[in-house]
């Protein structure tokens, strides 16, 4: 009776699911405009749409969590009559994850290891994903999931994201049961002697677990909180419902700094590497993130300081404190107005080494191939079409 | 003998001017559509017969050149430099020197009225004007109103001020700016203050200007 019961309330999470979904993915594709996948504020939590890979790493008192995370976008083009480039797939995407939990007290223990595949398609202001994972971490007592089937829909609205998704489980539930076949046995004598025949055996049998949970993520330039609750339901399990609650800093481009606070089962985390089975501080690390990256978005490229340094005859070490940038460049009177690329120190800081005679020049810096702008620091002239520029004076060996 | 000594100068600085004007026109020739050189070629010319500095005059080619100007923007863009060069060596004196001349032109075409320029040469009579004329085009690109900005730096250069106090004037006009105040009222203030400081420290014996001891103006 209760079995019956419990399989209806898993029939109404899926259908009800399916049907949020469904529809709001016939909504995202309707409201599919052509927009660039790529653009600031996207939705989507991809990695193909930000980098090629993604590691993460977070503790908390009783045990330590990572991830890894790669991912590809699969845009195949062909060429038109006119040879042009035309996007054949839309902007899908497949990212892979492999996280796992392990316990601080004894590193080398895996608690739960996790495998999954997501394809994703996302558009400026919509995302659909669909999943299959298998593993992941188990608390005492939960059974092994087998596979995982996942599906999500994601919606930005103006300053909050929306995510709703659902989670198919498959789980095994290895149990051992006693069997007596006898009670007692015959001798040669004709007499009944009790013995205990009783025989240890297997008793596996597989469930359906369903997992709904929603997520309202609320974005301000490097800050993103989240909170996500959800319910879980299954054969052999009572209803569970959690929330849980996220903090993301979005130290650099390539650093993510992450805290939550609450727990998360198994399938909530199946296809979200950044996600943490319980309260935790932890880092993501993209060694090549892009702009594309949501959060990166807010990061904008900047100039900290400016530093100059006479060096051999003529020649002017210029060092620039940059921020947030991939490459930059320096023009002035003294490059003839000819872009030249700065090179990467440490630290931030940047330079080049140019020859600038004595006199009074202006000078320029442009950062991610955007306007050209004004150095920090030094003085401003707004005298041209071409936006304010730095004025450098360079003494004389007789000034 | 003293004749021939002049004759000889004089062949010596019209050759050089020769040899500047062909490696100008190579320069721009190299970088510039034929016409376009031409036509900046010979305002160069014209503005190295006035006496005026050329190297500006060609850089703004190459910055309208590098922004994908066209013909005429880069061609004006000369002529409106070569002008306010002019202008500026008028306001400022016939002595004035090249990079004081630039300066000059740079804040009038930032909006600097020519009277200024006349007044910070008075202010300042015998030292060089390039880093108060730098200023004051970098506080006037800040926000702050050109007269404004002019009567802060004209004061500041009467009072004494060197060009290292004008630096750090200018330094915590923008800290203040940035601080959310507005430019107009931020000047005055740090300039007045500037000025008390001054007068107090001159009743105590030193001199206005006074980079002596205390760090900020």
């Amino acid at each position: 009776m209760a079995e019956d019961h419990l399989m209806r309330k898993n029939f109404l999470v899926l259908v009800t699911t399916s049907l949020v979904m469904g529809f709001s993915t016939c909504a995202t594709y309707a409201a599919d405009t052509g927009t660039d996948p790529a653009a600031p504020g996207a939705p989507t939590r991809s990695l193909a749409a930000r980098g090629p890979l993604a590691l993460s790493a977070a503790a908390e008192p009783g045990s330590l969590h990572w991830a890894f995370e790669t991912g590809v976008p699969l845009r195949l083009t062909r060429r038109d009559a006119a040879g042009r480039l035309q996007p054949v797939t839309g902007p899908w995407r497949l990212d892979a994850f492999v996280n796992a939990v392990h316990d601080r007290e004894d590193a080398a223990t895996v608690a739960g290891m996790g495998y999954a595949l997501r394809l994703e398609h996302a558009r400026e202001r919509n995302a659909v994903w669909l999943g299959l994972s298998r593993g992941g971490s188990r608390a005492d007592g939960d059974p092994e999931a087998r596979l995982r089937l996942g599906a999500g829909v994601e919606h930005a609205f103006s300053g909050v994201h929306a995510e709703v998704e659902w989670v198919a489980s498959s789980v095994l539930f290895r149990d051992e049961r006693s069997r007596t076949y006898a009670y007692a046995l015959q001798d040669s004598a004709g007499t009944w002697v009790p013995r205990d025949t009783s025989v240890i055996e297997p008793s596996n049998h597989g469930a359906l677990w369903n997992t709904a949970q929603g997520t309202l993520r609320w974005r301000a330039g490097r800050l993103s909180l989240a909170t996500v609750g959800g319910l879980s339901m299954g054969e052999g399990v009572s209803a569970r419902s959690w929330v849980q609650g996220v903090v993301e800093w979005q130290l650099t481009r390539r650093v993510l700094l992450l805290g939550s606070l609450g727990e998360r089962p198994a399938p909530s985390l199946a296809f979200h590497t950044e996600a943490h089975p319980r309260s935790m501080i932890g880092i993501q690390f993209a060694p090549w993130s892009t702009k594309g990256w949501a959060m990166n978005s807010s990061l904008v490229p900047s100039a900290q300081a400016w530093k100059t340094q006479f060096g051999p005859p003529d020649r002017l070490i210029v060092r620039v404190h940059l921020r947030d940038v991939s490459s930059a460049e320096i023009a002035g009177d003294f490059t003839d107005w000819k872009p030249v690329a700065l090179e990467r120190l440490h630290g931030g800081w940047w330079y080049t080494v140019l020859r600038v005679p004595p006199g009074i020049h202006r000078v320029q810096l442009r950062l991610d191939g955007g306007a050209w702008q004004s150095p920090p620091g030094l003085p401003r002239a707004d005298d041209g079409p071409g936006g304010p520029s730095g004025t450098l004076v360079v003494l004389g060996a007789d000034d | 003998m003293n004749r021939t000594l002049a004759l000889c100068l004089a062949l010596a600085v019209a050759t050089a001017a020769r040899a500047d004007e062909g490696s100008d026109e190579a320069r721009l020739n190299a970088r510039l559509a034929p016409e376009v050189a031409h036509q900046v070629s010979t305002l160069v010319n014209e503005a190295r017969a006035a006496g005026l500095p050329t190297d500006p005059l060609i850089a703004r080619a190459f910055e309208g050149a590098s922004r994908g100007a066209d013909a005429a923007g880069i061609v004006n863009g000369v002529r409106r430099q070569s002008s306010a060069q002019a202008s500026a060596r008028g306001a400022l004196g016939p002595g004035s020197q090249p990079d004081e001349i630039v300066a000059g032109a740079s804040a009038l075409l930032a909006g600097v009225p020519a009277d200024s320029l006349s007044h910070l040469r008075l202010a300042r009579a015998g030292g060089s004007l390039v880093i108060p004329l730098v200023v004051l085009c970098d506080l006037v690109a800040r926000g702050v109103p050109a007269d404004v900005a002019s009567v802060a730096v004209v004061t500041a250069a009467r009072a004494g001020a060197t060009d290292n106090v004008l630096l750090r004037i200018r330094e915590r006009i923008h800290t203040g700016i940035e601080n959310g105040g507005a430019p107009a009222g931020t000047t005055g203030e740090v300039v007045r203050q500037w000025l008390r400081m001054t007068a107090g420290r001159g009743r105590h014996g030193e001199g206005p200007g006074g980079e002596s001891k205390r760090k900020t103006p």
